[in-house]
Parts: C-alpha cells; structure tokens; sequence
C-alpha cells in the first residue's frame, strides 16, 4: 500500500513538473512550435486561415475551444465552424489537448501584438524558398537522392499515385493530392516545420535543407497535376452494397447448382412432431 | 489369375436374438470416445425399418455406392469430377439427426440434489454440446417395432412391394420382424476406397481389410457418402473419418473380432476366402439380376490345384491356404449356397454374407380395403376360400414357400437385388435341413417327404448334416478360422524394415515414447 501511495505521490510530481514546463513557455514559443506549420500572421493563407487579428473576429471563448478540439465544435453544429473546415478543404486542424487555458491567451496575445506590427515576420512561410526542381524531388522522394542530412526518404512512410512508381509506405498520408489539399506552401511549411510527432521524431536530427524542401515541394505540385482525380470522400458504402450484391449473386449460384443437395435431416417430419420440453 | 486372400464373414440372420451385444463390445473397445459417441461400427437393425443412420438404404438420398452407366461402374456421388465439383461442399452428406444426437444423463444430480418434495430426475444432456436436449431418437430407435408408420412402414425395401403386401407383413400385432446386425463390409471393391480424394483409404494386401490412415485423412468426408452402407463415420471432434477395422488388432493375434467373439446367439462366422482380383471389375459391373452369380464366380476354390499354385504366386502363406480350406464362410456361400451379399446392387462386392431368415410364421390374412378394423376384431379363424391373399396356416408344421409370411420381394430387395429365384433356392435348403432334421430328431416325417424336399433343394442327407451341425453345433473354432497374419511379410511389402531394426522395434515407424 505504501508503494502505491509513493508511486501514485511520484506521478503527480511528475505531471505537475510537466504542466509547470508547458506553463513557462512564452505564447511566441508556443505559436512557434505548434502553429506556424499551418497558419501565419498577416502572411497569406497557408494550411489554415491567415490569423492576423484574429482575436477581433471571434470571442476568445470560443477560439479557445476551437483550438483544444476543432472538430468537437465543428461537430456540435457550430454552422461557422463547419463552413471553415468546409473552406479549406476538409483538413481537420489537430487537437491541442496539451494547451491550457493560459497557455491558448498567451499565444492569443501573442498574436494580437504581432497583427499591430506590419513587419510581421511570423511564420515559417517568410522564409523565400529557391526554386525548387520537381526531377530531383522525385528522386529525393522515392530515396534515389539521399537527403543532405540522411533523413529517411519520404516513400519509407508516404505514397504518392504516379505513373511507373509501385508504392510509397501506408504509414502516413498519401500525398499525391497533398499540394491541392494544403497549397505548396503549406506542404513546404509542413517539411520545415515538422508539426506531427513522427515527423518531429525522424527529421529534427536530421533536417531538410530548403533546396530539398523546395525541390519535394516541386515535385508534389507535378504530381498533383498530373495524377487522376482520385474520388474524394466516403466509398465505403459503395463496398458495403457492392459486397452484398455480390455475396446474394453467389448464394443465389449456389442454391441453384446445389439445388438437389440433401436438404436436412430426413426424420424432420417425425422430429417436428415430437413433443420439446421447452 | 490373381489370387488374394479376404478375412470375411457370415452373419445367420436366424440365429440373431437382436441383443446388441456386439454393439456394445464394439463401442466399449473402439467409439466411447469424444467425438465417436454417435458412431455404431456394428448396429443391429429392426427389419423392416429404416436402420442407423435412417434410410441408408436409400441411394437417392445418400448417393453411396456404384452405378453402372454405359456399361461401365461410376460412383454415385463421389469420384474424380464429382469430387472435385463437391470437394469443399459435399452436398449429400447424412447429418447428425439422420444417426442421432449422442446423450448421456446427469446422473449426478440424482445423488448431489438437495433435499425437496420431488425426486430429482437426470436429466439428458448432449454428449456433442453439454447441454440438456430432448432426446429425438438413438441408434436402435424402432428396435422390436414392426409396423411403425415412422420406421418400418418407410423402409425403403417397401419400394416395389404392393401395399395389400404391406398390410400383410405389418398383421398379427405387427410383431413379425427380424434383425439385421451390420459392420463393414470390407467390400472387394469399395467405394469409400475409390471415393477418397487424399488416398487415407486402403484395403490391406494379406488380408482385405479396408481401413482409414488416421495420418493421411483429410476430413473432406467423400468415403461418407460413397459408402452404400453408411459404415465410414466422421469423426467431429479429431476431424478425421473412421470405420471398422474388423478389430484387425485381434485378428492379427488370432483373435476374432470383439462383436463376434460375444455374440450371444453365435451367428457370426469368420474365415478366408480366396478370389480373383483381376476379375473385380468384371464381377461388379455384371447385370443387376446377375450381379450375386458374378460376385460369388470370382471366389475361388481353395482346393483347386490351379488356384493354390498362383495364390503361392502371390505370396499367400501356405497357413493362409490351410485356413482358406477350413474356412466356414466358404462353405456357407460356396459349397452350399446358404449366404448372399446384403444390397449386391451396390456393386461394392461386400464381404460379408448373411444367410436370409426363414421367419415361418403362420397367420392368415384376408384382403380388405374398408373392413380391416373389423377383420382384426374377429377371432383369427381360418375361413376356406378365395379371397384370402396370405395363408400360412398349413395342415403341415412347414409350408410352402410363397406361404413365408415376408413376402419374398422384400428379402430379394435386401440380398438378390431383387432377384426372387436366388433367395427361394436359399430358403428351400434352409426348410429341407430342418425337415431331414425334423425325420432325424423326432421321426414325425416320412422319409418320402424329406427325400423329396431334399432332392428339391438340391441338397444330400450329409450335406443337410453338415449345414445343421456347423448351423447349431459349432466350436469357437469353427465358426472363427483365423489365419496366422503374416504381418511382418506384409509390412516389408510396404516398408524396408531394416531402417527401424534397431532403433525402436519391428513394426513401429516412430520412436516410442518413453518416460512420463
């Protein structure tokens, strides 16, 4: 019993050691590390909207809420909210469950201060890539280039729907319709930024040099030409009805090849009659 | 010529008290097994009924056994494009209710119940799912019931037989009947053997017997439903098939079978016969009326010089000989033509041959079509005239033949194919050895008489002895002569021995087993 104590007692250390560590971080830092991925201040549209000012448009209620989990408000019927997602194409923009309220204010502020200054240099897209060139970034894709600082080819993880080219890895999104998704700057964004865990894990210690960045970037605006339309949304019941067509045409073939089969016991008639105890 | 040995037997359907013994002896030593509790390697069926599994009789529901179609022998419902069609769904297959649902009861609760106004009751629980069930029916369900219009009235012999014949065989309180013990047949040409797609099916070389390799078996149920006589089980808790094995075990050490070592009425014979396997197909593919001739022309004569020199030829031990020369069956189905294969229109060539019951019983019947309650109402007087269409009575102890109260149809419909002539040759040598015994024993029949059913028989006076003696008064070894098994020629047939000299012993391909 006073091992658990000791240990459920270390666990909160720990959690509040945690919680103390995110507090600390200033809303620059924050809006550095989990947002420019996606959005800027007064630079364009990337990802997501522009946030310039945006503390004017909403209540910070609400923004607050929408941060923590877009789409528990998106699906609580918020109208505005879902017109937001519908707008910019259906990314769903990722929970925060790791913010606080105070945290959210701060990078909030941190806005507001930054939407004042017209110089705003926030957000990564301030960066002015070089030209990119999409033969490279193919080959860098696929690994026949090795990247400058040995990060793993992105085909260990991402397939994209190319002619002559089998297939990519199924661990990540497919990215043949990434560049129409999220606009080449937000995939550009997205590799220097590294806002998801994995991303974060593979490429930090090894870095993608801006040529490479823009050259991948290149490569998958090409291929978001040229790739076929593929069907957006859901198929899966199309799968479900084309299924039970399918399975009732091949019962349908059995019970008609089969039709002589012995059908049952031959005493039914004699067991039906018998009397059950239940 | 090519001649081979064959373990096989002769049941004398009138000596059968339907005991179930053998059965009994058979499950207490082979199926009290999980998985096996259904299966009845030997069954004593009522006659007329619908036997275990019900109506196995009837091919057009089970699809077992040869059919001849353009001259040629096909299986029924198996073989190589109908097996390959059916091979992941077998479409004839009997299910569990055709046999029955295994039970016991738990007799447990009739000891451990607490104490209540009532008496605690076992109740029948599954022996496949462990759950109470109502018990549907067992394995001898219509055992002693003639007559039922559940079982015996749709035995599938009834076929051809008129239904003022049926009214006939069901009077006199339903009780005529008689019992029809069943094993494998260790058919000379079995379909089960030819119906296996892994090959797991064999038919030893020394001695006939047809067996399922446990190994080999792959559970895809053909031999099931090839065999006519519905003797190749399916195990569901190992997944294999299994059958008789003619308690090969025993016979190996000279033993007979389990059920017929404790046959209470000592109707089961066993013995050698020889035949020519070069003529099986020949034999099987014979006309339906000429199919028992054909079947009973390829076994041969153990005494034949010409037979004896290419049975050496063949490697049958000179033991073997000895036992073929002494054998009892041959002598039933050969020298004296008292035994008949049961269903010869199966063309599997059983091997095991039953001598067909006299049943004489006397009884009179009147054809009625409205006033049969009435008839049965009256006392059971005989009435001299025309109408009647069965009559037993006789001034005589024996009638005529057509007076036998089972039409004959129905005992040709079970061991002639329906051929009438084979089985009143049968009959008349059974009624001319009890009437010379009759003259012997008790004196009460003129020598004229039994001379003459006799000579009509086709029978002498010694042979009448020897049918009676061997019929009541024989010794455990004569009615069993089992040959010496040879096993160790047999397995170097199959198997270089020397690999395992040495190692494990003779006889074993793996290593035992040693230590707890």
């Amino acid at each position: 019993m006073r091992s658990f104590f000791s240990l459920l007692f270390s666990t909160f250390i720990i959690a509040g050691a945690t919680l103390t560590v995110q507090a600390q971080k200033s809303g620059e830092e924050l809006f550095k590390s989990d947002c420019t991925a996606c959005h800027t201040i007064g630079k364009g549209t990337l990802v997501g909207p522009d946030l310039v000012n945006i503390g004017d448009r909403h209540p910070q209620e609400w923004l607050i809420r929408f941060i923590k989990s877009s789409q528990t408000v998106i699906k609580s019927g918020d109208k505005y909210a879902d017109s937001l997602f519908q707008a910019y194409h259906q990314v769903p923009m990722p929970d925060h469950p790791n913010l606080s309220d105070d945290d959210i204010k701060g990078i909030l502020a941190y806005i507001g201060t930054k939407s004042e200054r017209s110089d705003s240099d926030a957000g990564a897209a301030s960066t002015e890539l070089p030209e990119g060139n999409s033969d490279r970034g193919k080959a860098l894709f696929v690994g026949n280039i090795r990247f400058a600082n040995n990060g793993a080819a992105c085909n260990s993880c991402h397939n994209v729907d190319i002619e002559g080219y089998i297939s990519g890895g199924a661990l990540g999104k497919d990215l043949t319709h990434s560049v129409g998704r999220l606009t080449a700057n937000g995939v550009a964004n997205i590799i220097s930024v590294l806002p998801f865990p994995q991303m974060k894990e593979t490429y930090s210690s090894h870095p993608v040099t801006p040529q490479e960045i823009a050259d991948i970037t290149a490569f998958l605006t090409n291929v978001n030409k040229q790739a076929p339309e593929t069907i957006q949304g859901n198929t899966g019941n199309y799968l479900l009805i084309g299924g039970l067509i399918g399975i009732s045409v091949l019962l349908g073939l059995y019970s008609f090849f089969w039709i002589r089969r012995k059908k049952g016991p031959v005493n039914t008639g004699i067991f039906d009659r018998q009397i059950k105890s239940a | 010529m090519d001649v081979r040995s064959q373990i096989a037997m002769v049941f004398h359907l009138d000596k059968c008290i339907g005991c179930h013994t053998c059965s009994i002896a058979c499950k207490n030593i082979w199926t009290d097994r999980k998985g096996a509790e259904y299966m009845w390697w030997n069954n004593v069926e009522t006659k007329p009924g619908t036997g275990y599994p019900s109506k196995w009789e009837d091919q057009e529901i089970y699809k077992g056994g040869w059919e001849k179609r353009n001259g040629k022998i096909h299986l029924k419902g198996a073989g190589k494009r109908r097996g390959l069609v059916n091979i992941f769904y077998n479409p004839n297959l009997p299910v569990i209710d055709d046999y029955y649902e295994p039970f016991t009861y738990k007799y447990l609760d009739l000891i451990e119940s607490p104490e209540g106004d009532d008496q605690p009751t076992a109740r029948p629980v599954s022996l496949i799912t462990g759950k109470p069930i109502d018990i549907k029916m067992g394995p001898n369900w219509d055992d002693d019931l003639s007559g039922t219009p559940d079982y015996a009235r749709q035995d599938p012999n009834m076929k051809n037989i008129s239904p003022e014949e049926q009214e006939v065989m069901f009077q006199l309180e339903k009780m005529a009947f008689f019992y029809l013990p069943r094993i494998c047949n260790h058919c000379l040409n079995p379909a089960c053997v030819a119906s296996c797609p892994s090959g797991a099916i064999y038919k030893r070389g020394e001695d006939g017997i047809v067996l399922i390799n446990q190994q080999v078996c792959r559970a895809w149920r053909m031999c099931v439903t090839a065999c006519p006589y519905k003797k190749s089980y399916f195990n569901w808790h190992t997944g294999k098939s299994e059958k008789c094995i003619l308690c090969y075990p025993r016979i190996e050490s000279g033993l007979a079978p389990a059920c017929m070592h404790s046959c209470v009425g000592r109707i089961r014979y066993l013995g050698v016969l020889l035949y020519d396997a070069s003529r099986i197909e020949e034999a099987a593919s014979a006309d339906e009326k000429d199919l028992v001739k054909s079947q009973l022309d390829i076994i041969l004569d153990p005494f034949d010089e010409e037979v004896i020199r290419s049975a050496k030829e063949n490697g049958v031990a000179d033991s073997t000989l000895h036992a073929a020369q002494a054998s009892p069956i041959y002598k039933f189905v050969k020298q004296w033509g008292l035994a008949l294969p049961l269903h010869p229109e199966f063309r599997t060539l059983p091997m095991l041959f039953y001598i067909p019951p006299l049943l004489p019983v006397m009884a009179t019947v009147k054809k009625t079509d409205t006033s049969i309650e009435v008839e049965k109402k009256t006392p059971m007087a005989k009435k001299w005239n025309n109408d009647w269409i069965y009559d037993t009575s006789t001034e005589e102890l024996w009638g005529k033949l057509h007076q036998i109260r089972f039409p004959l149809k129905y005992i040709a419909s079970l061991f002639s194919a329906g051929d009438e002539e084979v089985i009143k040759d049968v009959w008349k040598k059974l009624m001319a050895v009890r009437i010379h015994r009759r003259r012997v024993t008790v004196g009460d029949v003129s020598n004229e008489k039994a001379e003459g059913t006799l000579s009509d028989a086709g029978i002498t006076a010694e042979m009448a002895d020897a049918i009676y003696a061997l019929t009541s008064l024989p010794k455990f070894e004569e009615r069993f002569v089992i040959p010496a098994a040879h096993r160790e020629q047999a397995i170097e047939m199959m198997d270089f021995t020397g690999d395992t000299k040495g190692s494990a012993g003779f006889g074993f391909k793996s290593a035992v087993k040693r230590g707890v």
